[in-house]
C-alpha cells in the first residue's frame, strides 16, 4: 500500500481561507436583512401612531396592531434566519470541499 | 485483556475514520441545513397573498355601513383554507421549521381577525388598513425566505 502523508496545517489554512471566503462575501447581505426587517417596523409602527393620532383607531385596537407587529418583525427575523442558515451551510460546505480536496490530491485522485 | 480490547477500540476508530474520510472523498457529502427551494410553495405563497390582499381591497372598498361579517364570511373561510393548505405544504418538508412557523403566525392573525370582524359585526378603515399592510410584509417576509433555499442563493 502507498504511504501517503498531509500536510495537516496547510489542510486547516486551506479550509479556514474556504470559510472566510463566504463568510466575506455574504456576511453583509445577512446583516442587511436584519437591517431591512427593522426598517420595516419602525416604518409600521409610524404608521400605527399616525392612525391612532388623526383618531381612525382607538386604544384598544393600537394595542392589538401593536402585539402583532411584535409578530410581523418575528417573521422578519425568520426569514433573515434562513438567509442566515443558508450562509452557515455554504461555509461548512466551502470547508469539507477544501478537506476533500486536499485528502484527494494527497491520493493522487482526479479533483471533484 | 485491557490491552487487546483497547487496541481493538482504537482499530475501531481509526476504521471509523477512515471510513468518514473515504465518505468524503468518494460521496461528495454536503451539509444541509435548511430545506430546498419549493418553487410550488413560493408560487402558493405569493396567489394567497395576494387573495389578502385583494380580500382587504374589496373590504375598503365596501361602505363602513355594509361590512357584516356575513358578507365576507366566504372569503374568509376561502383564505383560512388556503393558509391551512400552505402551512400543511411547509410542514410537510424537512428543514422547514422557519417557514412553518411563518405560515402559523399568519394563519393565527388571519383567524383572530375573523373572529374579531364575527364579535364586532364591522371592521374600521384604519384598522384594515393597518392590518392589510401587515399581512402584505408578512408574506412578503414569507416568500423571501423560500427564495433564500435556493441554492447558491443566500444573499438575494
Amino acid at each position: 500500500m502507498k504511504d501517503v502523508a498531509m500536510d495537516m496545517d496547510k489542510v486547516w489554512q486551506d479550509m479556514t481561507a474556504a470559510v472566510a471566503t463566504v463568510l466575506n462575501k455574504e456576511w453583509g447581505k445577512a446583516g442587511a436583512c436584519v437591517q431591512d426587517a427593522l426598517q420595516q417596523e419602525q416604518g409600521a409602527l409610524g404608521r400605527i401612531a399616525k392612525e391612532r393620532l388623526a383618531g381612525t383607531i382607538d386604544d384598544a385596537q393600537m394595542r392589538r396592531l401593536l402585539e402583532d407587529e411584535k409578530d410581523a418583525l418575528k417573521v422578519a427575523l425568520l426569514a433573515c434566519e434562513v438567509q442566515g442558515k443558508k450562509l452557515v451551510e455554504a461555509a461548512a460546505n466551502a470547508a469539507v470541499d477544501a478537506l476533500v480536496a486536499a485528502v484527494r490530491t494527497t491520493l493522487g485522485l482526479a479533483p471533484v | 485483556m485491557d490491552s487487546y480490547l483497547s487496541r481493538a477500540a482504537a482499530g475501531g476508530r481509526q476504521g471509523a475514520l477512515l471510513l468518514l474520510v473515504a465518505a468524503l472523498v468518494l460521496g461528495g457529502c454536503t451539509v444541509q441545513l435548511v430545506a430546498d427551494y419549493d418553487a410550488a410553495s413560493f408560487e402558493e405563497t405569493l396567489r394567497v397573498g395576494k387573495m389578502v390582499d385583494r380580500f382587504y381591497g374589496d373590504l375598503l372598498d365596501t361602505p363602513p355601513g355594509d361590512r357584516a361579517y356575513a358578507n365576507f364570511a366566504a372569503t374568509y373561510i376561502e383564505i383560512e383554507a388556503e393558509l391551512r393548505s400552505l402551512l400543511t405544504r411547509n410542514k410537510a418538508r424537512p428543514l422547514n421549521e422557519e417557514s412553518v412557523a411563518i405560515a402559523e403566525i399568519i394563519l393565527k392573525q388571519w383567524t383572530a381577525r375573523r373572529d374579531e370582524h364575527k364579535k364586532t359585526g364591522t371592521y374600521a378603515d384604519g384598522e384594515a388598513r393597518l392590518d392589510r399592510d401587515r399581512f402584505a410584509r408578512e408574506f412578503a417576509s414569507a416568500a423571501r425566505a423560500e427564495t433564500y433555499k435556493a441554492a447558491g442563493n443566500s444573499g438575494q
